[in-house]
């Protein structure tokens, strides 16, 4: 880089200002004046021109969403009551619980449906669906997808239509002192021992 | 701005924490140290809020946004925003035939890495100015340094990126 007299750097630095819109009425008159007139002023304008713009059109980066706070939470409710978070995410649910009626709501909306679906009374297959009915007892016992899922959703359907009306519009309660002991609960319990709780 | 007084840190951190980061990535270079000063900044937004009197918002912010970046620099003493020595310009644009540059050097990539070897103080200049949008007066708040320091420092660190870029003629 050739090195600038003094009046050079002192447009130079003009110049620059002179595309942030920065000048005072006297620079401005200076540097349109210089502009008008100095092929060299023109030249070194039009390359500090370039840089800024460089940087402008440079992206908006996108912030990690881990480094934001969180203000609802979302499938961690459904894992919180089914004992399937972290030891390290259950503290961090729970305490956003304490704070929060938005997701106390929500937690006890989810555990409605969930113990709506699981109240479900086991269903025995039709013979004309089951072809291996006579063979073993663990076929017996196995419903066909179609129509647990069938018989699901009518509950769920039947519990968010009768339900407001059957608590007389109340708000739901849930103590997450509760909830936090049967996730603790939960948790504990092997998986083939909560399968056999909903078995007929 | 008198809005700004009813900010919690939450509302701090969606409204301006995408700024910070972009502001800490272009000066490093670096996403862990964008994220890291991030975290930085929130905690000190949080700590600051209560006691902070109303003024210029973006100048308090992007002033604790800076003293933190410079904390990180002086505690980790990480890798490398050392700028090369005046003149030493080589390891830039270095390369090859016409097309290539013009394809290439309007690039992201290369205006970053152009970026961060600019002596810090012309580099946060730009960035403040050029990336985050702030005005010479904010960033004179920011920095803590006369506005005739800002519009100098900006006019430098462009002129730099200017030489370290191959311009398409």
């Amino acid at each position: 880089m050739a090195r600038m007299n003094t009046y050079q750097a002192q447009l130079s630095i003009l110049l620059s200002c002179y595309l942030d819109g920065v000048l005072t009425d006297e620079e401005l008159n200076e540097v349109v004046h210089v502009l008008d007139n100095d092929l060299e002023a023109i030249a070194e304008f039009h390359k500090l021109k370039e840089a800024r713009r460089a940087v402008r059109l440079m992206p908006m980066l996108e912030i990690p969403s881990h480094l934001l706070p969180r203000t609802h939470l979302d499938e961690e409710l459904s894992a919180f009551l089914d004992g399937e978070l972290s030891t390290q995410e259950t503290p961090i649910v729970s305490a956003h619980l304490e704070s929060c009626g938005e997701c106390r709501m929500v937690l006890a909306d989810l555990d409605r449906s969930r113990i709506a679906i699981r109240a479900l009374p086991g269903v025995e297959s039709p013979v004309f669906l089951d072809v291996h009915r006579e063979t073993t007892t663990a076929t017996r016992r196995r419903i066909p997808a179609v129509v647990a899922l069938a018989t699901g959703v009518a509950a769920v359907v039947i519990a968010f239509t009768v339900g407001p009306f059957a608590s007389g519009g109340e708000q739901p309660t849930i103590s997450i002192a509760d909830l936090n002991a049967r996730h603790a609960a939960v948790a504990s319990v092997p998986a083939a021992v909560q399968i056999s709780n909903t078995a007929p | 701005m008198s809005e700004h007084t009813t900010l919690t840190w939450e509302d701090v951190a969606h409204r301006y924490g995408r700024k910070i980061y972009t502001f800490a990535y272009r000066l490093t270079g670096n996403p862990d140290d964008a994220a890291d000063l991030v975290q930085e900044v929130l905690l000190r937004v949080r700590k600051g809020l209560a006691s902070y009197t109303p003024g210029s918002f973006e100048g308090w912010l992007w002033r604790i946004t800076r003293n933190a970046f410079l904390d990180g620099i002086r505690k980790k003493k990480r890798r490398p925003t050392v700028p090369l020595p005046e003149g030493d310009f080589s390891a830039l644009g270095a390369s090859p035939s016409p097309d290539e540059v013009l394809a290439s050097v309007r690039l992201s990539d290369d205006v970053q890495a152009a970026l961060v070897k600019l002596p810090y103080d012309f580099r946060e200049a730009v960035v403040m100015c050029d990336v985050v949008g702030l005005t010479y007066e904010e960033i004179a708040e920011a920095t803590d340094v006369p506005i005739g320091t800002v519009r100098s420092r900006i006019h430098r660190g462009r002129s730099m990126l200017r030489d370290l870029l191959t311009w398409p003629v």
